[in-house]
């Protein structure tokens, strides 16, 4: 690739980096941390147009079970040793000590 | 260490063999194991019996225990390997892997983080159409990956004052770029929802509706596919790339220097020159924007 070329690229990449952390920045700055900035399949940055759901979306979000739990209570429990039902791991019958 | 001590780590490491052995068949503790010791035995030496059950009685409610647990979790985070597989193939793969890679990690999280491996070596577990089941597999780890893996600082816009060409940028460890031949994105979510759906319905209209889905998608030629994988807000997301943006961010998650990652990615691709700045500006805005880039 030409020299001349490939900074022209490299500036065009810059650039974009630049405007994308600028406007993530805004973004956080202007919701103060609580709306969501990314929905349903659309970009919506304050100050900049991406709104191309077909080539932009993240599609189909994953909410997993229940909604809300998602991953995160899948997850999350699998390194503690909650055993269902409480005393559900005793193993003559007795019931756990409270 | 005193003695008590080291009656107890015995013990503890005694009691740990005993519940991590393989069950069998009728999952069931078997009376003899693998490397042909006594469990009847070794249950006589560290558990006391009841009079309601036996040593090995009891020892084997924690040992059947704790292959259940290791069941679910790995049914859990492989839905769609188990869709395309069906029930029986599923769990037969299932016992062999938990078998030959046992959980070694204090987070049951990690217990699938060898399958993909695994499955390389043992294909006759992938099915009549091992690519699909194969991509499944990729995707599935890549979500667990992409779920709770660390998310760094985000790049800053003092720190980009600095980047030129020969600038390595890194990105988040939670995202996760795949090169598939099926839409097994589209077809894990549809499993997804009817698994998350199953409760209103009756299992086996749910398994009927999820068969038809994974008929659906085998019947399609392999094409190739580009995914990222990464979280958003505590949730996990799948987004189409074009060959571009996978050849550049593949580059960069490598390590190579931005100039070289749009070298590399750009080599053989059909779009124009004069239309690749414009695309640069474009896909590095929304990465950007996304948080993908870090310190």
């Amino acid at each position: 690739m030409k020299q001349s070329l490939k900074t022209m690229m490299v500036a065009a990449a810059v650039s974009g980096l630049l405007s994308g952390v600028t406007a993530m920045h805004a973004s956080v700055l202007s919701t103060s941390g609580t709306a969501p900035i990314l929905k349903a399949g659309k970009l919506s940055f304050s100050g900049v147009n991406l709104d191309k759901p077909a080539k932009h979306s993240c599609k189909g979000k994953n909410d997993c079970k229940g909604q809300g739990g998602c991953k995160s209570s899948d997850n999350g429990c699998k390194g503690k040793n909650s055993c269902k039902g409480k005393g559900g791991c005793a193993t003559d019958g007795s019931k756990m000590p409270d | 260490m005193s003695e008590p001590a080291s009656q107890l780590l015995d013990i503890q490491r005694r009691m740990a063999a005993a519940v991590m052995h393989p069950l069998t068949r009728g999952e069931t503790m078997p009376r003899r194991r693998r490397d042909g010791a006594s469990n009847l035995r070794e249950a006589d030496a560290i558990i006391r019996p009841n009079d309601r059950l036996t040593s090995f009685e009891r020892l084997e409610i924690y040992n059947r225990q704790y292959w259940y647990r290791l069941y679910t979790c790995f049914e859990e985070d492989f839905p769609g390997l188990q869709a395309i597989l069906g029930r029986a193939k599923f769990d037969a793969l299932m016992r062999a892997y938990l078998t030959d890679c046992p959980s070694e990690s204090f987070s049951l999280r990690n217990l699938g983080s060898r399958l993909e491996a695994w499955l390389d070596r043992h294909p006759e577990h992938l099915g009549p159409k091992p690519i699909l089941a194969s991509d499944m597999v990729r995707l599935e780890w890549a979500h667990i990956e992409a779920f709770d893996s660390e998310e760094r600082p985000r790049l800053s816009a003092e720190a980009l004052a600095a980047v030129d060409e020969n600038s390595s940028l890194r990105l988040q460890p939670y995202l996760r770029v795949l090169a598939l031949s099926y839409p097994v994105d589209d077809l894990l979510l549809q499993v997804r929802t009817e698994n998350g759906s199953s409760a209103s319905s009756t299992n086996n209209a749910s398994t009927s509706r999820k068969r038809r889905h994974v008929r659906h998608v085998a019947a399609l030629a392999p094409r190739p596919i580009h995914l990222a994988v990464h979280r958003h807000e505590n949730s996990v997301w799948y987004k189409p790339l074009s060959p571009e943006e996978f050849g550049l961010l593949s580059a960069l998650l490598a390590g190579k220097p931005l100039g070289d990652a749009i070298d590399l990615a750009l080599a053989n691709s059909p779009l124009p020159e004069d239309q690749r700045p414009a695309f640069l500006q474009e896909v590095f805005a929304t990465w950007a924007m996304l948080g993908w880039f870090t310190t």
